[in-house]
């Protein structure tokens, strides 16, 4: 079952020409794009800084309209929803975002962070939302003593991990993880990693993970979409596209990933040897 | 070429944070050496120390930090006993430093030319103009195209890669021997921190300088360095040629690192 699908996206930015802005030019930021996820599926989106990938995730959880082309969600087309008819899917899509600190109320506790999509779901009664958060605060692998601590006090990681915990609270079958990880440090990356596949274990959930990064994808996603200026030049799936890259982007993208041992490392040597001479 | 006196050698380096009552060690017993020409990695996770030993060998440190005890030697001076006029004086022509996130590392309000000219003529007896021409030059050498047309512009107007490109532009002019990068390419994406890693590959040959890298990612480590301190928690644990630590790293937790990418 198809869960999520784009039908020829396009999207748009600085079309209106005002009276402060009449040299404005647009810019084509999702380009004739069309995919489709199913249910269970992990999806990476690759590409390098200004290709789309971010504008994409906004058009697919209808924080933004596209220019053209229709979004569905389990063959449901929810285009040109209203703000207030989008509630009724809201809870099944989630996003955790890149820079989590920067996406929560910095005057809010971790447990009213947490609590705050279910609260918004209905859920009145304070002993039930405190069960509620506990579990999921469980789930991502932090303690109770945080439930009081403000965003501020914690961590990097910790951070992440609240991220994390805000987006599964209502149980979505959907998270789109706009570069989760590339604000923590490697052992921290591993450990995030870990937490998702097992929550993907758990919840059956499905991931889109927008990432530039194409050595973190091979291992965790199914299925890989290389994006280039606003469309997706490839798809291939997560162990494939490392050996049989085919689009001249995807191989540029993969020779810029650092090599693995310093023996494999070709440019260095010549220039060495140029200074010598 | 080894009977050169190293470029910064660093002993018994100790430097703690004085909180209330407390006293956190956050450097413990650090000991490095840069050679000129050499790129020489400091590796570990957050909170590791990497930044603070970099910020005492600088002279940078934030006041409730102070270094307790070692010796910090930059060619023949001992940064220990400078003042900190003189140790700012030596940060413009001796010493260099390019920060995590160069958008937030340039004035907002000043256009990039005026960073850079300004740099040039407090380091340099010139005028304006040849403070503009030599600015120019070295906007060429750091890799960015359309130099004349760059410094009128102002950080937020370009992009991560290139503001990353101007610090580096900025750190060079005055012909510093030692270049710290405090993680230069995290806030890069991949491709871009192909390019910067081979740019600073490039300026060491070229300006003769040596480098001080310090990063989390072993994969750049990889590409790019000679000799690699791994670092935890305030101690080095392991140092050693790239080449052999990768193919036999010997302390549990450079494994560990290894393990993880």
């Amino acid at each position: 079952m198809k869960l999520l699908e784009a039908v020829s996206l396009n999207k748009r930015y600085g079309m209106e020409r005002r009276w402060f802005t009449p040299g404005v030019r647009g810019v084509q930021a999702v380009n004739n794009l069309s995919f489709s996820l199913e249910s269970g599926e992990t999806l990476g989106l690759v590409g390098e800084s200004g290709c789309g990938k971010s504008t994409l995730a906004r058009l697919l959880l209808g924080l933004e309209k596209p220019s053209s082309g229709r979004v569905l969600y389990r063959s449901e087309d929810y285009t040109d929803w209203s703000f207030s008819k989008m509630r009724t899917i809201r809870n099944r899509m989630q996003m955790v975002f890149q820079n989590s600190l920067a996406s929560f109320n910095p005057l809010f506790t971790v447990e009213q962070i947490i609590g705050e999509p279910l609260r918004n779901y209905g859920e009145r009664k304070a002993q039930t939302l405190r069960v509620m958060v506990e579990d999921t605060l469980e789930r991502v692998g932090l303690e109770r003593q945080h439930i009081h601590r403000y965003p501020h006090e914690l961590s990097g990681g910790q951070q992440q991990r609240v991220g994390i915990a805000r987006a599964i609270a209502l149980r979505p079958e959907l998270i789109i993880c706009d570069e989760p990880f590339s604000s923590l440090d490697v052992t921290l990356r591993k450990q995030m990693m870990d937490l998702l596949q097992e929550l993907k274990r758990e919840l059956g959930l499905s991931y889109i993970f927008i990432t530039h990064d194409l050595s973190v994808v091979n291992r965790f996603c199914d299925s890989v979409a290389v994006m280039y200026q606003g469309g997706i030049v490839e798809r291939q799936t997560g162990e494939h596209i490392m050996q049989h890259a085919d689009h001249p982007h995807t191989r540029r993208l993969l020779s810029a990933v650092p090599v693995q041992d310093p023996r494999l490392r070709g440019h260095r040597i010549s220039r060495e040897k140029e200074y010598r001479e | 070429m080894r009977t050169e006196p190293p470029l910064l050698k660093v002993s018994h380096l100790c430097t703690s944070f004085h909180t209330g009552s407390e006293q956190v060690r956050a450097v413990e017993d650090v000991s490095i050496e840069v050679n000129s020409r050499q790129i020489v990695a400091l590796v570990g996770e957050s909170g590791s120390g990497k930044s603070v030993t970099a910020m005492s060998i600088l002279g940078l440190l934030d006041p409730p930090g102070t270094i307790d005890s070692g010796e910090i030697w930059l060619g023949g001076t001992n940064l220990r006993e400078c003042t900190s006029r003189q140790l700012r004086k030596l940060r413009g022509t001796e010493m260099a430093v390019i920060f995590q996130d160069p958008m937030n590392a340039l004035n907002p309000v000043l256009s990039i030319g005026r960073q850079i000219i300004e740099t040039i003529i407090l380091h340099r007896r010139v005028s304006r103009q040849e403070a503009r021409v030599l600015a120019i030059q070295q906007m060429q050498q750091a890799g960015l195209a359309n130099p004349e047309q760059l410094l009128g512009k102002y950080p937020f107007q370009i992009s991560g890669g290139m503001c990353q490109r101007v610090m580096i532009a900025i750190a060079l002019v005055s012909g510093a021997g030692l270049l710290i990068a405090d993680e230069p390419t995290t806030a890069l994406d991949v491709t871009i921190q192909a390019q910067i890693l081979k740019e600073l590959d490039r300026i060491r040959w070229a300006n003769d300088v040596g480098i001080l890298f310090i990063t989390h990612d072993l994969g750049v480590v990889a590409e790019l360095a000679d000799y690699v301190y791994v670092m935890k928690s305030g101690r080095i644990v392991e140092s050693g040629n790239v080449f052999d630590m990768f193919s036999s790293p010997v302390h549990p937790y450079t494994k560990y690192l290894m393990d993880c990418r």
